[in-house]
């Protein structure tokens, strides 16, 4: 599932009207000659509404010339309108799933979504992977080149994270340079594999910018055995990114460093694999008895 | 001989424990000395180290002394009967077997600095360890041994699936051991070759087999070497064989 469009940046802000706002007027004249005043195929007198808090003149330009806002006839029952405007404003943002810079999910989303993997996964007895990437030396690129560029290197990034993720994954950004992406229906061999392949798209994104960015990255799969709560099981992922991190950074990170031979097989072998296998091997035992009663 | 270029690093390897990987990796490593080779043979093992006590010696050092002091890999080799070199590793201590990413990567680089061999074998240890992902990793041939057990197989093919998956790994080669006849090998070899190819996409490569012989028992109950105890044994022929094709993998 792609991010959700960002709806609610997009939706306009809180009203002002133009009559009175002499910064507007200016700008309404430069838009529009006849200064804020739009005129209607019926010569109705409409008013351009740019729904904005404090926004500075130039950016308030922008939004005009974008049209964003709203066209009110006069003639509609303009204070029901404008507060019905602003309960969906307000109730949206409480509902905003996404993240302003990115695009992405927010944390919001994501520990919904996490619960709701859980429950699927104790339904359907299918895996389901949570990979936690951690940027390494991000702090030092907002020091040293400053902010712009630390936010333009995040916003590159995410839009490569929409263009390249599978279309059930989720990719959410959880604080400043930490993400997580909910890979459902994926078995941990799978999830390391995509893992490593976020790891290198990063690289590459950092090296085109020409930043000395890495990441770290922990991944654990939740499998139908698991008792962990939502948070127990993040928790447990933090953990295998903390050995990524300790570890010299710059790599993924996943619990495999004390995995015996049989949960080796466990983890890592589908279930068609094995049926296949067994397949196989249940043909060579009829093939020797054959064999056997033969000779 | 040819000791000048680079030796040729193999890994010995299964996913499940006690499929033979340390008796193969003893019995070719004589067999590639009598077809005239230098070889080193590491025991990367660090979980069941026990290359020495097959062998029936005592080595003063080991990669313990490596890990933990200030030694090369170099410091710690020892001559071996089966004409081949050891760096022995240490059983039993349970910071070997989960050693510290950096610590591997220190041995790594070591190991890849020795010269003066034609070939190199690692004697890895079972499940899908990350140090044994390493050692795999640092290998060019990867030598995967099965037996007829089901086991054998699902965790062969997990050590497979995950060495590609993780590391883009395309290349093994299987050695069926311990098998009542030549044709369960291959049939066994097929089985792990078809699924991999339907899976994982990549064929697999058949060193051969090794029969099940009683030989194994008793030259192990000795300390010694099955192939140099008993060089007219199937198994001796059966570690001929693929001691040339794997000399045949190093060439291409
Ligand atoms: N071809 C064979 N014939 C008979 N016994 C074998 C054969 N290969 C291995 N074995 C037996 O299997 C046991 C385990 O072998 P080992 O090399 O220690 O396994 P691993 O190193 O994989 O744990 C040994 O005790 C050995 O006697
Ligand atoms: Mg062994």
């Amino acid at each position: 599932m792609k991010p959700l469009k960002n709806n609610v940046q997009s939706l306009p802000r809180v009203q002002l009207t133009a009559a009175s706002h002499k910064p507007f007027q200016n700008i309404m004249k430069k838009v529009k000659p006849n200064g804020g005043k739009l005129l209607s195929k019926k010569d109705q007198p409409e008013i351009f509404f740019i729904l904005t808090a404090d926004l500075p003149p130039e950016e308030l330009s922008k939004l005009l010339q974008a049209k964003k806002g709203v066209t009110v006839n006069l003639t509609d029952n303009l204070l029901k309108r404008l507060l019905k405007l602003e309960k969906d404003y307000h109730y949206l943002r409480a509902l905003s799933l996404t993240d302003e810079l990115t695009g992405l999910y927010n944390k919001r989303f994501f520990n919904k979504q996490l619960k709701i993997e859980i429950t699927r996964t104790r339904r359907t007895g299918q895996p389901f992977c949570l990979m936690f990437i951690d940027l390494d030396n991000f702090k030092s690129v907002n020091d040293t080149l400053g902010h712009t560029k630390g936010d333009e290197f995040l916003v590159n990034l995410c839009r490569l994270f929409c263009q390249k993720i599978r279309p059930t994954d989720f990719a959410c950004r959880y604080g400043g340079d930490e993400f997580i992406i909910i890979m459902p229906a994926t078995y941990l061999v799978d999830g390391i594999s995509i893992a490593q392949r976020w790891h290198d798209l990063i690289k590459q994104v950092a090296s085109q910018m020409e930043l000395d960015v890495s990441s770290s990255i922990g991944i654990d799969e939740f499998d139908i055995s698991c008792t962990l709560k939502a948070e127990e099981f993040l928790d447990k992922v933090d953990k295998e990114l903390y050995k990524a991190k300790n570890n010299g950074k710059n790599k993924v990170s996943y619990p495999g460093g004390s995995l015996h031979a049989h949960e080796a097989e466990e983890k890592f072998v589908t279930p068609a694999e094995k049926d296949a296998l067994y397949k196989g091997s249940a043909t060579i035992k009829q093939k020797r008895k054959q064999l056997s009663t033969k000779g | 001989m040819n000791t000048k270029s680079k030796p040729f690093i193999v890994s010995v390897t299964s996913g499940k424990g006690g499929v033979g990987k340390t008796f193969i990796t003893t019995n070719l490593a004589a067999t590639l000395v009598r077809q005239g080779k230098k070889v080193l043979v590491a025991d990367c093992d660090l979980g069941l180290a026990n290359i020495d006590i097959m062998l029936g010696i005592n080595p003063q050092l080991n990669l313990k002394d490596v890990v933990f002091g200030n030694l090369h890999l170099r410091d710690v080799i020892i001559p071996t009967e089966g004409g081949f070199d050891l760096i022995p590793a240490s059983s039993g201590v349970r910071e070997m077997a989960q050693l510290l990413f950096e610590k591997i990567q220190i041995i790594k680089d070591m190991l890849l600095e020795i010269e003066g061999y034609d070939l190199i074998l690692l004697d890895t240890g079972a499940g899908i360890a990350e140090v044994v992902l390493q050692f795999n990793l640092l290998a060019s041939q990867n030598i995967v041994v099965i037996n007829k057990e089901l086991t054998s197989l699902t965790d062969a093919y997990a050590m497979v699936k995950v060495m590609y998956q993780v590391f883009g790994r395309q290349s093994f080669s299987i050695i069926a051991n311990n098998i009542p006849n030549e044709k369960d090998g291959l049939n066994i070899y097929k089985n792990i070759d078809t699924i991999s190819r339907r899976f994982l996409g990549f064929p697999l490569n058949y060193l051969g087999h090794v029969l099940q012989d009683d030989a194994v028992a008793k030259s192990m109950l000795k300390q010694e070497i099955a192939v140099m105890r008993f060089p007219r044994s199937r198994i001796a022929a059966n570690f001929s064989q693929i001691g040339r094709t794997v000399l045949d993998l190093r060439k291409s």
